[in-house]
């Protein structure tokens, strides 16, 4: 058992996820051709608007069970709210953030971006600290809107007119998934500006414009969406009893600022904190690079229901620089 | 409904004289027979099933499509002041909320004792539905909400027959329901078989018609699409057959199947609002596809002979207006090309400005 463990610690976890990544993508975007549908409630980005995807993003059907109205909802429409949440929260339980950082099709599009943006050697971007935290708060205004939106559409909110169905799945009309997930299946049709309604018009408008802004920013800032992504947030409500977890002794850290340096996201706290025990923060997802830089023996830990998978080894840490410096 | 006419059995007194008058009177009473026949013609023939009690194709006040019930009139009627008024008839039945008993009327020539009622389930299987004769017949169906077998496209068959002026008029009304809640999941999208038109072996003539719903289950037809209906005899495509597709504006076409029973018919492009504001992307119109099938053949049906067996079908359904008439690919992408350029040049001006620039530093003054 040592030994696999200490194999595993040594082990070069980014060539594994982006091959693992690389599965996740076509299972989650080409699966409906082999008729796979892992689940309607997943918490990860796999389009709805794909007809041939092979699971569903939760996103979507949170926003129209949103819109039904209160009366119904606090009656037997409300129990299957609560079944899809809580097939969410099961799913999410299994994997906590790694969801966002081995399985998520749109963040999988991302790192490909930042290869790409490494091989024409453009140096990337990072956000200073101030403007990651006021950054951050973005996808908690996001997600509160993908709720609210919906509700109003089914209830009168402080005796407002209800919004008209045109507001409906309001997040999903801004979401660069919708816009380019489709694509990998030949389907171009959301690429569209919708004029039936002045709604409509400036919903799918906007959706283009994030799609073109998130094709540049994340050519030079590594996970550019990922601060963003009202999933990311919803994930966070959900992450402290996930099974899986990363945890931090802070006694061992020496501040060295590896695991800061490699952060995608660009997350402070892993280096900063070492109060906290779980350093899982609501933008990380837990690609467990952070683990892979760090020189001090057990100081990041991925564990799961407390068997630990991915512990930081200086054996493992000089492994890993060592193959990189030989040219790969 | 068939205005009955009563001829007169026994004139009051025969004699020469009267002759003329008599063989007037009989011309009289042949044209006022063939015009009777004219004006009640389209109503004798088909029959066709509805969610209300209306005749279909005929514009509704309040909704565009269908009067309300004189039935629905008088519950207006009777109900006092602060109650909420009676829910109006629609045409077409809700694409997200589904119901567990749905009832459909069936409208048009009378429905004789003898009529049968199917449902073919998305899945396949069929059973035979009674139907509740009255005034105006209607027949209920159980739709179980979540039920696997029936998660998709459900046929509702009426077929009545009688004999009329030595014809076998045989009947058929459908209707399609497509049973489904996006809460129950999209597991079926990748089944070919919940996607496709079915049809009934009991039931003598059919249209199916392929693409009326995409892989989530919601309404895939629009102005301008290809409609491939294929006329189906007792389950087997059927060549020759007479389709007529009418749309609530009036418009008609008319086409006859080809070798393989396949006729088809492209959806007329019928909705221009006077604005843009008032342009609706889900404004559902209805169109009835008609199928005629006439057969020489002989035989009795309930003791009376027969020399040929028409078959008529009929079946309703909606569209809405092409995504082609308010999308836009060329706004889209420059929409999307903008931004990205933009995002790009900010980009490159914020780093460029940051950049900090060669100075010469000059020793000697």
């Amino acid at each position: 058992m040592d030994s696999l463990q200490n194999w595993l610690n040594k082990a070069n976890l980014s060539r594994f996820r982006t091959w693992f990544q690389l599965g996740a993508f076509v299972l989650l975007v080409y699966g409906g051709y082999l008729a796979i549908n892992i689940s309607d409630q997943l918490p990860s980005f796999a389009c709805v608007f794909n007809e041939k995807r092979g699971g569903s993003c939760y996103l979507m059907g949170f926003q129209h069970q949103m819109s039904i109205p209160f009366n119904r909802l606090m009656g037997g429409a409300g129990i299957g709210v609560l079944v899809g949440l809580a097939t969410f929260a099961g799913l999410f339980l299994l994997f906590n953030k790694a969801w966002c950082g081995y399985a998520c099709p749109l963040g999988t599009i991302q790192d490909w971006l930042t290869k790409l943006r490494r091989m024409t050697g453009v140096r990337y971007s990072n956000y200073s600290a101030k403007t990651f935290n006021s950054l951050s708060k973005i996808k908690y205004i996001l997600l509160a809107l993908l709720i609210l939106i919906p509700m109003a559409m089914g209830n009168s909110i402080f005796g407002l007119p209800k919004l008209n169905h045109d507001f409906s799945v309001p997040f999903c009309m801004i979401c660069p998934g919708r816009t380019l997930l489709p694509m990998f299946t030949g389907d171009f049709s959301q690429l569209v500006i919708d004029f039936s309604s002045k709604t409509k018009m400036v919903f799918t408008a906007l959706g283009m414009a994030i799609t073109g802004m998130f094709l540049a920013a994340s050519f030079v800032k590594k996970r550019f969406f990922c601060l963003f992504c009202p999933m990311s947030a919803l994930h966070y409500v959900f992450s402290k009893a996930s099974f899986l977890r990363l945890t931090k002794n802070g006694d061992k850290c020496t501040r060295c600022g590896n695991c800061y340096r490699a952060c995608d996201v660009g997350i402070r706290a892993i280096a900063d904190d070492i109060e906290s025990k779980n350093i899982v923060k609501d933008d990380c997802m837990m690609c467990l690079k952070c683990i892979e830089v760090c020189p001090e023996n057990q100081c990041l830990k991925a564990s799961f229901l407390g068997i630990p998978i991915f512990v930081s080894t200086e054996e493992g840490f000089f492994t890993r620089m060592g193959d990189k410096t030989n040219g790969k | 409904m068939r205005n009955k006419i009563e001829r007169s059995q026994r004139p009051h007194s025969f004699s020469l004289n009267t002759i003329p008058y008599a063989l007037l009177i009989m011309l009289c009473l042949m044209l006022a027979n063939d015009s009777q026949a004219a004006q009640a013609g389209p109503d004798q023939l088909w029959l066709s099933l509805a969610p209300s009690p209306q005749a279909v194709g005929v514009p509704c006040e309040i909704h565009g499509g269908g009067q309300p019930s004189s039935e629905n009139k008088s519950q207006a009627k009777s109900q006092g002041q602060g109650q909420r008024p009676p829910r109006k008839p629609s045409r077409f039945e809700s694409e997200h909320r589904p119901t567990a008993i749905r009832t459909y009327y069936i409208n048009g020539a009378p429905l004789s004792k003898q009529a049968k009622a199917y449902l073919l389930h998305a899945d396949g299987n069929s059973e035979e539905v009674p139907i509740v004769f009255g005034s105006q017949p209607k027949i209920e169906v159980n739709t179980p909400l979540k039920d696997d077998g029936m998660h998709g496209g459900n046929n509702i068959y009426v077929v009545d027959q009688e004999v009329q002026n030595g014809v076998l008029m045989v009947r058929v009304a459908k209707w399609l329901t497509v049973h489904h809640s996006c809460s129950w999941g999209h597991d079926y999208r990748s089944d070919p078989s919940r996607l496709e038109a079915l049809t009934l072996e009991e039931v003598p003539l059919d249209t199916a018609i392929s693409g009326l719903w995409n892989g989530n289950f919601h309404v895939e037809t629009h102005s301008g699409d290809l409609l491939k209906a294929t006329t189906m005899h007792n389950g087997v495509p059927q060549p020759g057959v007479t389709v007529t597709i009418n749309t609530e504006k009036k418009w008609s076409h008319t086409t006859v199947s080809g070798p393989n029973g396949v006729a088809e018919i492209q959806l007329i492009r019928d909705y221009y609002p006077k604005s843009w504001t008032g342009f609706k992307r889900s404004q559902m119109g209805q169109f009835t596809v008609t199928a005629d099938y006439l057969v020489a053949e002989t035989g009795e049906y309930l003791d009376k002979p027969y020399q040929q067996i028409r078959y008529i079908s009929t079946f309703p359904w909606k569209y809405t207006p092409s995504s082609q008439d308010y999308n836009s690919y060329g706004y889209g992408l420059g929409m999307a090309s903008a931004a990205m350029l933009l995002s790009a040049f900010g980009v490159y001006t914020y780093r460029d400005r940051r950049r900090k620039s060669y100075k010469r530093i000059d020793l000697d003054g």
